[in-house]
């Protein structure tokens, strides 16, 4: 391996020995999207400020995982997905896509700020700062008898609807029916893109019925 | 940074890529909440060698076009821990960080030089491969200027944010990319990354 060896050599000076600067773009380029009603947790976390969290979940989160994850509220996502969200994501991991950045989100407590929601129609709204066309949304709420203050697992997910061919906007509404609950469960979300990209968006909305 | 911007905007005339997107980004930041970062990118006086294999695809440019502004970035963190009272293991760590991403700067440099490519790409197409992550200006300044209680935790999520999303570019590169060097090299970005985040994971105690 002659390259090894150069690439040691020269290594050390890297940055002193910079020949040139090229400005680039960081975050803004990245930003997609999360759920902004009923809010989901890096929404609600990044709402209260990174640096100043309110509630005792987001401070918790942020004391556990750090500010980064909220600061990049909208990236809560894998590149890899192109559908295999259950194959990708363990158990205990749905909140923060099985991602150590996003492990905050996951954080197994029932004080998580929730919207007061009933069964039947709710309008629920997703805030996309880069909407991608030709996506699927998919909506999932927590099995009646689900812990709050356990893990998420794949398998205590309800279906309620899959919107296919999808072009969001920057808030983009759709109605789904929520069937009978109690207590607190999670809105769960899945944004698949579908051309041009594996990408998808996992939210955790955290919820409670009167 | 706003000192620089005269500097970086000089600099545009020399490098075509980079300066119309930096224009571009502007409007995406305020619509994000980010503020329109720009990310100095410190390239090697002396990139490696070509890549033996001249056949690639977009995949393959776009990892190692985002890679070397990425790792400019992860130096500039893990550098943070030199002039820091943190930890002898966050020390060894760090240094070792800046060590490998150093490393892998000249490597990529010398691929994409080597065929014939700009060492970063315009904001359109780093949009269709999934954009590029990474701290704004603010976000750094506020590691830098954490008190120096807590800074170590700070620093170390801060890594381990930076890590994380250098493991998803790795993964779509290995996913999409054509050329063998740079999937391998994908896949040893994946595997260190993966493996320093444990270890930082550890250095938290979680």
């Amino acid at each position: 391996m002659q390259a090894r060896h150069k690439v040691a050599a020269v290594a050390t000076s890297v940055i002193s020995t910079a020949s040139l600067l090229a400005i680039l773009p960081t975050s803004p380029a990245m930003a997609h999207g999360s759920m902004s009603n009923p809010p989901s947790r890096a929404y609600v976390c990044k709402a209260e400020g990174p640096e100043t969290p309110k509630s005792d979940a987001c401070k918790a989160a942020v004391a556990v995982a750090g500010t980064q994850a909220f600061y990049d509220w909208h990236e809560v996502s894998r590149l890899d997905a192109g559908g295999r969200h259950r194959q990708i994501i363990p158990n205990g991991r749905l909140c923060g896509a099985g991602r150590d950045k996003y492990r905050g989100l996951d954080l197994p407590r029932a004080d998580w700020p929730a919207k007061r929601i009933s069964p039947g129609n709710l309008t629920v709204t997703y805030h996309a700062t880069a909407p991608h066309s030709n996506s699927n949304f998919e909506f999932y709420i927590t099995r009646e008898g689900w812990n709050p203050s356990g893990p998420l697992s794949w398998s205590d997910l309800v279906p309620i609807r899959t919107f296919t061919g999808q072009n969001p906007t920057t808030f983009t509404n759709w109605t789904i029916n929520i069937p009978q609950r109690t207590g607190r469960h999670i809105l769960f979300s899945i944004w698949q893109r579908v051309v041009g990209s594996e990408e998808a968006f996992y939210t955790c909305s955290d919820v409670t019925f009167g | 940074m706003n000192y620089r911007a005269p500097v970086l905007a000089a600099l545009c005339a020399l490098l075509l890529t980079g300066c119309g997107a930096h224009s571009s980004a502007s409007g995406h930041g305020a619509a994000s909440g980010h503020g329109p970062a720009a990310v100095s990118v410190a390239l090697p006086a002396e990139p490696g060698p070509a890549a033996e294999s001249t056949s690639y695809n977009d995949a393959d440019v776009m990892f190692l076009q985002m890679l070397i502004p990425y790792n400019t970035q992860g130096v500039e963190i893990a550098k943070l821990a030199e002039s820091r009272g943190v930890s002898g293991e966050v020390k060894k760590l760090t240094a070792s960080i800046v060590g490998t991403h150093n490393e892998e700067i000249v490597t990529a440099a010398g691929w994409l030089k080597g065929w014939n490519k700009p060492m970063t790409a315009p904001v359109d197409e780093h949009k269709h491969h999934g954009g590029m992550p990474g701290l704004t200006a603010d976000e750094l300044a506020k590691v830098k200027g954490a008190p120096d209680e807590g800074f170590e935790e700070k620093l170390v999520n801060t890594l381990i944010a930076h890590h994380d999303d250098a493991v998803q570019m790795a993964r779509a590169a290995s996913a999409d990319g054509s050329n063998p060097e740079v999937k391998g090299l994908a896949r040893k970005v994946e595997s260190l990354r993966s493996t320093q985040v444990k270890v930082m994971l550890k250095v938290l105690g979680q």
